[in-house]
């Protein structure tokens, strides 16, 4: 997974204790707490993190443009006045149609703010349970997650799709962390 | 048994309890129904119905709602939507509860599943289950 964060290993030609490594390439106390601390403070931001995500799509001739949280939830939407010439059966649909690949996209987007704390392992079966398998990048590496060790490795596509969030940023406690990645909009009443 | 060995056996407990845990409630707001709610703009020309969280299941606009406008159309569609969300945001607070108890409804808010109550303030008493 992408992010802006600094490399855990040491670089060539750098001293491993400056870095914050011991010359066998193993982190020092020190590190490891500042590691801790800052997953902390990630963990504590993520619901602020993920609820300012927002995701977005528009259709071909670009009359329709709409909105979402992550959650799916509508946020805005946009049309253009061509378009109340159509069927108006059309244009729910093509609503439809518009809201859920806005909500692909801010999944998207929020597991690019959930892989700096829960780790890219984690974040990838999620995307594939999200069906957003198309986001990962085959050849990148898949850093697993290590308590107390930041492992800024990247699996899934760096660019963000679409919309805009801010830093990553909640309590989470363990046994709600599966509950935590719920697909609410699984609860379909036609299933 | 080593404390390596030690820590990963209470490590697999601690991770094999949180997943019978979040199975459990899981299978217990499934059986809650769908967790979705529908609403109609005032005008009564737009109506939506979400699933929890929001994501639009369905938009019906009617004849009526194209010869008012862009702007109108747009607004009855964000209104009919953010109630509809309060409803189906309701509805999974309740199954939260049904399932986890007294603190279901807060672990519900806390997934985002969270409305505003003046939304639904002509309809049943939004906290009526505690």
């Amino acid at each position: 997974m992408t992010g802006p964060m600094e490399p855990t290993g040491p670089r060539p030609g750098m001293r491993p204790d400056a870095m914050g490594y011991l010359p066998n390439g193993r982190p020092t106390t020190e590190r490891l707490v500042q590691d801790a601390e800052e997953r902390l403070e990630r963990a504590e931001k993520l619901p602020e993190a993920l609820a300012s995500i927002r995701g977005w799509a528009v259709n071909e001739p670009e009359t329709i443009t709409v909105t979402v949280n992550n959650l799916g939830e509508l946020v805005d939407i946009d049309i253009a006045e061509i378009v109340l010439t159509a069927d108006p059966t059309a244009i729910g649909e093509q609503i439809v149609r518009l809201a859920a690949e806005a909500h692909r996209a801010a999944q998207a987007e929020g597991l690019g703010v959930l892989a700096p704390v829960v780790g890219d392992a984690q974040v990838l079966e999620l995307a594939r349970e999200a069906g957003l398998t198309e986001r990962v990048e085959p050849d990148a590496p898949v850093v697993p997650h290590e308590d107390g060790i930041l492992t800024p490795g990247s699996a899934l596509e760096p660019e963000p799709v679409h919309g805009d969030t801010s830093a990553p940023g909640g309590d989470w406690q363990d046994d709600e962390a599966d509950i935590s990645q719920f697909d609410f909009s699984r609860f379909r009443s036609d299933r | 048994m080593n404390s390596a060995e030690f820590s990963r056996a209470a490590r697999y407990q601690r991770e094999q309890r949180a997943y019978e845990h979040s199975e459990r409630v899981k299978e217990s707001v499934a059986g809650f129904g769908p967790l979705t709610g529908s609403a109609s703009s005032a005008d009564g020309t737009v109506t939506v119905e979400v699933a929890a969280g929001g994501l639009l299941r369905g938009v019906r606009i009617s004849p009526q709602a194209l010869t008012r406008g862009a702007p109108a159309l747009r607004a009855n569609i964000l209104t009919a939507a953010n109630r509809a969300t309060a409803r189906a945001n309701h509805r999974a607070q309740q199954a939260f509860a049904k399932a986890m108890g007294e603190p279901g409804a807060d672990t519900a808010q806390r997934l985002g599943l969270d409305y505003d109550p003046a939304l639904l303030e002509d309809e049943e008493p939004p906290r009526s289950w505690r």
